[in-house]
């Protein structure tokens, strides 16, 4: 049985004749020259702003760890790789009603975090870290559960809009020009 | 203020620009007469969309201070505001084309059954047509404007001899598919009207899936480059920009012969007279004209003696559900964006087995947002954190 790349890829040399083949990344040949296709230019290149405007440094420091511990890297980024903790600044300036919850539940995540370690959440190591945060993730009821659902849904607003979330996480690799749309070519699927 | 008059009397006024506005407009045209239409925007610009930006570069984008282009009008410029406990999301563009700029494509023919429900069930006022009578229609529009679909022929979907190839299916429609058709229902290619091949002088669609934020190549139907676009190559249409207009002049007989409206930005007021007016310019915003049209000889606003005209508002009613296919859990991410949404339909099919409903007449599904996508919502109920949750979203 043929695998779908090899029939992709033979499909692209009869059907289009390209001078190279598919890219490796690309399922079928990308086609920015097909006449009456205008596209709008490349993205500017923006230099990412590389400071919080509403947290404190101290907070901006929890909220990278929080996030963190949210979505941690593994092999593939996680969220302060990619640059989360920034995005969700951006996002309490956008909206704030953000603002004093945030606020207020990154305290009380301190306090929890010295009465039961003595030291604020960023001193904690990981494996403390995590012990907190579990019964937070699921006591959704407490002012502090409902802070760290808060907290988790603006972390993966964040991450999956990036290019390390989209992209390199979930492998997402869609808005291209295809010259075809192959589907699907899984006889298991069909009917 | 002055209010500007022409003196000059235009055959034909028409006001928006939208499906059809422009339809009115590209069929008079080409039979000889000469249009003026008055549309409450401007010409989208193709070169602007972003409809090639990823989602990480919107904001990079904004943060350097630039903006799509507006195609869907503003609350805050046109702010409006419904009773407690009935919202309506009303949709509005003002710019050439209007909603056919962004619209979902879907192309659907009623059938028989559609038309002769009233009847059936006693439910709101018979059709006074047949599926034959509008037949030759559909086929003319499908014709005019390319839709694509498949070779099928249901009771509740007529088909078409005049559809462009279908687009294939991904993994997760064919296993949806399967499914359906395992318990005995029908699921044909969905009809939209989508270029899936050159056609009539436009470009096909290039299968990117951003089609929301308007097609940079008009790969679909959109009044400005399928209809206005030949319509002023005949020279007898004038389309006067940025016109909102706010009502039909009629004059002692009750007649209308004009039109008043306002510049969107100077806000100076103007008038137009026409021979005919046809009034093309949405729903709501075609309510609104009328409404206000009041006269001695239209003391409610014009065509509005019944007093419906701006009551029974409904928004598009559906229903919305969310499925899961652990069959491609795991696996290959593929580039899922197709012709953006659809690829295929369930037509109504509970009029088929003979069993009696507690409700009337039927239903027909759209699939959207198989495969692949960039909203990423859905991991927000995911429970848990860390690697365990990470890897459960992928």
């Amino acid at each position: 049985m043929s695998t779908r790349r090899d029939a992709l890829r033979l499909f692209t040399i009869t059907a289009t004749a390209l001078p190279t083949l598919a890219s490796p990344a690309q399922e079928t040949k990308e086609m920015g020259d097909q006449p009456g296709h205008i596209h709008a230019g490349p993205a500017i290149k923006v230099p990412v702003p590389s400071r919080p405007t509403f947290f404190q440094p101290a907070e901006f420091q929890a909220v990278e760890a929080l996030s963190e511990r949210i979505i941690p890297r593994s092999d593939t980024p996680g969220a302060k790789d990619a640059g989360v903790a920034l995005l969700i600044d951006k996002a309490v300036v956008a909206n704030p009603s953000l603002a004093l919850p945030c606020r207020a539940g990154l305290a009380d995540l301190n306090a929890l975090a010295n009465n039961s370690y003595g030291a604020n959440f960023t001193a904690l190591t990981e494996e403390q870290q995590i012990k907190l945060l579990t019964p937070l993730s699921i006591e959704t009821d407490s002012p502090l559960g409902k802070f760290f659902a808060l907290f988790k849904d603006m972390t993966v607003d964040a991450y999956y809009k990036t290019e390390a979330g989209l992209k390199t996480e979930l492998g997402w690799h869609g808005n291209t020009y295809l010259s075809e749309f192959p589907g699907c070519d899984h006889p298991e699927h069909h009917s | 203020m002055q209010i500007q008059t022409s003196p000059q009397v235009h055959d034909v006024l028409i006001i928006g620009s939208g499906a059809a506005g422009g339809m009115a407009a590209w069929n008079l045209t080409r039979q000889g007469v000469n249009v003026t239409l008055l549309d409450a925007g401007r010409k989208f610009r193709r070169s602007e969309f972003w409809t090639h930006v990823k989602p990480w570069e919107w904001q990079q984008r904004l943060d350097a201070g630039q903006k799509p282009p507006e195609i869907v009008l503003s609350t805050t410029e046109q702010p409006y505001i419904t009773p407690l406990e009935q919202p309506f999301l009303l949709t509005r563009v003002w710019g050439r084309g209007g909603k056919t700029n962004i619209w979902g494509r879907v192309s659907l023919r009623y059938s028989d059954l559609d038309f002769a429900g009233p009847e059936r069930d006693g439910w709101e006022i018979p059709w006074p047509i047949r599926y034959k009578d509008i037949a030759p229609y559909y086929d003319q529009v499908d014709q005019l404007i390319g839709v694509c679909g498949g070779d099928d022929d249901q009771d509740s979907l007529p088909g078409s001899r005049y559809f462009l190839p279908p687009p294939p299916l991904r993994c997760g429609e064919h296993i949806i598919k399967k499914a359906a058709h395992s318990i005995g229902i029908n699921i044909v290619p969905i009809r939209r009207a989508v270029l899936t091949r050159d056609y009539n002088g436009h470009t096909k669609c290039h299968y990117c899936g951003a089609c929301g934020s308007g097609c940079d190549v008009g790969a679909f139907f959109n009044s400005s480059d399928y209809l206005l676009e030949p319509a002023l190559k005949t020279k007898r249409l004038n389309i006067i920009d940025n016109a909102v207009v706010a009502r039909i002049l009629v004059d002692d007989r009750g007649l209308a012969n004009g039109v008043q409206y306002f510049d969107r930005y100077t806000k100076e007021e103007r008038r137009i007279f026409g021979k005919r007016v046809v009034v093309a310019a949405s729903c709501v915003d075609s309510s609104r004209i009328l409404l206000n049209s009041s006269s001695p000889r239209h003391p409610n606003g014009i065509g509005n003696s019944s007093d419906v005209i701006g009551r029974y508002l409904a928004e598009q009613i559906r229903f919305t559900l969310r499925g899961f296919a652990p069959e491609l859990m795991g696996g290959k991410v593929y580039n899922d964006d197709g012709i953006g949404g659809a690829h295929m339909y369930m037509p109504r099919f509970n009029h088929r087995d003979g069993r009696k409903r507690d409700y009337l007449r039927g239903f027909g599904c759209q699939f959207w947002y198989t495969g692949a996508q960039t909203d990423l919502s859905y991991a927000k109920s995911i429970p848990g954190f860390g690697l365990e949750f990470k890897k459960a979203v992928k």
